[in-house]
């Protein structure tokens, strides 16, 4: 399986998303996450180091199964390997359009992510996201799409989406993840799984569901 | 009923500048490696197990830093561990995977005789039948 997280706007959780997905994954097969993220922090969380070059693929301390590569300038995934090394893909990009729209584009993606926050912001950025996912899906791409609400609730969420006349198929919202000022940020800055954190146990069960699904 | 909300400017911008040539270029350095008839006819029946020929050289890179990593030998030591090639060029895309263990184990600068021998031992053990 094949799975991006975007969204085209920075600070919803594209990162955090993509790290703990790839942890989950990792504890059933191989993985390889490709962080193509300018600041490197999928990297990091999994090395604790920052990377030597490049492309440079590095096995993440204390996950056997779990391989990290810096890929900024966005290399199509079969450039870099070959699918079948692999059981799971996990993708984080930079935000804007353009990246999510190549990374698309250029992978056969079967699951995209978008998580989002309680910002305003990101609500209101939510359908140029969609709309680009639903464009693509008219292309040669059929994957499925998740909005993953990290702090946002699900009604708001809806209530949006209610207003937004562009949406790609096959789209779901999964269930919410209360907004962890603290433990977020700390999880991803330490390299800890962030339900690790008291209070936090139940976001494992969720994001579980939401790639069984 | 209000108009719903129609995406911005930048979709469209975005939607616009689609990169219009693949990317066919490798991402880590080829390595070229001549072969003999005899290699390449391995690799062409060890292919036809379904794998394709990218996948199979990287395989038997791998599988040869394995089993001298077993027999606990240097490299060069191994029976039937190359000292001359072939007249057969092919050119081997590294996966990243082939890329981390190369340089985990610090032979990047023997990526050419890895194939080689790779492919003898990975043939050896698959099609011995007896």
């Amino acid at each position: 399986m094949i799975i991006l997280s975007a969204f085209n706007k920075g600070g919803v959780g594209k990162t955090t998303l993509a790290v703990h997905v790839a942890g989950l994954l990792a504890e059933q097969g191989r993985v390889l996450l490709i962080d193509c993220v300018d600041q490197y922090d999928a990297f990091s969380f999994y090395c604790h180091s920052v990377p030597k070059n490049v492309l440079e693929p590095q096995r993440a301390e204390e996950h056997e199964q779990l391989t990290v590569i810096w890929n900024p300038e966005q290399k199509r995934i079969t450039r870099l390997v070959e699918v079948n090394e692999y059981e799971h893909i996990v993708l984080d990009i930079n935000s804007p359009n353009q990246d999510t729209v190549k990374a698309i584009l250029e992978n056969e993606l079967d699951m995209i992510l978008l998580p989002i926050n309680d910002q305003a912001l990101a609500l209101d950025k939510l359908s140029d996201t969609l709309a680009i996912v639903a464009a693509m899906q008219k292309t040669n791409y059929h994957s499925k799409a998740r909005i993953v609400p990290l702090g946002a609730t699900k009604a708001r969420i809806e209530e949006c989406l209610m207003q937004i006349e562009v949406k790609p198929k096959d789209l779901q919202i999964t269930k919410r993840i209360k907004k962890h000022p603290k433990e977020f940020p700390d999880a991803l800055r330490t390299g800890q799984f962030v339900w690790n954190y008291e209070g936090c146990e139940y976001i494992r069960d969720i994001l579980q569901e939401t790639i069984n699904g | 009923m209000p108009r719903k909300k129609q995406p911005s400017i930048a979709v469209k911008r975005a939607l616009e500048q689609i990169p219009k040539t693949e990317d066919t270029q490798s991402a880590y350095q080829p390595i070229p490696v001549n072969l003999t008839q005899v290699q390449l006819d391995k690799l062409k029946e060890i292919k036809m197990l379904g794998m394709n020929e990218r996948f199979a050289l990287n395989l038997a890179i791998r599988y040869a830093i394995t089993y001298a990593n077993k027999k606990k030998q240097p490299m060069e030591k191994l029976k039937g561990f190359p000292k001359k090639f072939g007249n057969k060029p092919i050119a081997l895309e590294p996966t990243a995977d082939t890329i981390m263990i190369l340089n985990e184990n610090d032979l990047m600068d023997k990526a050419k005789e890895l194939v080689v021998f790779g492919l003898k031992v990975f043939h050896e053990r698959l099609f011995n039948i007896r």
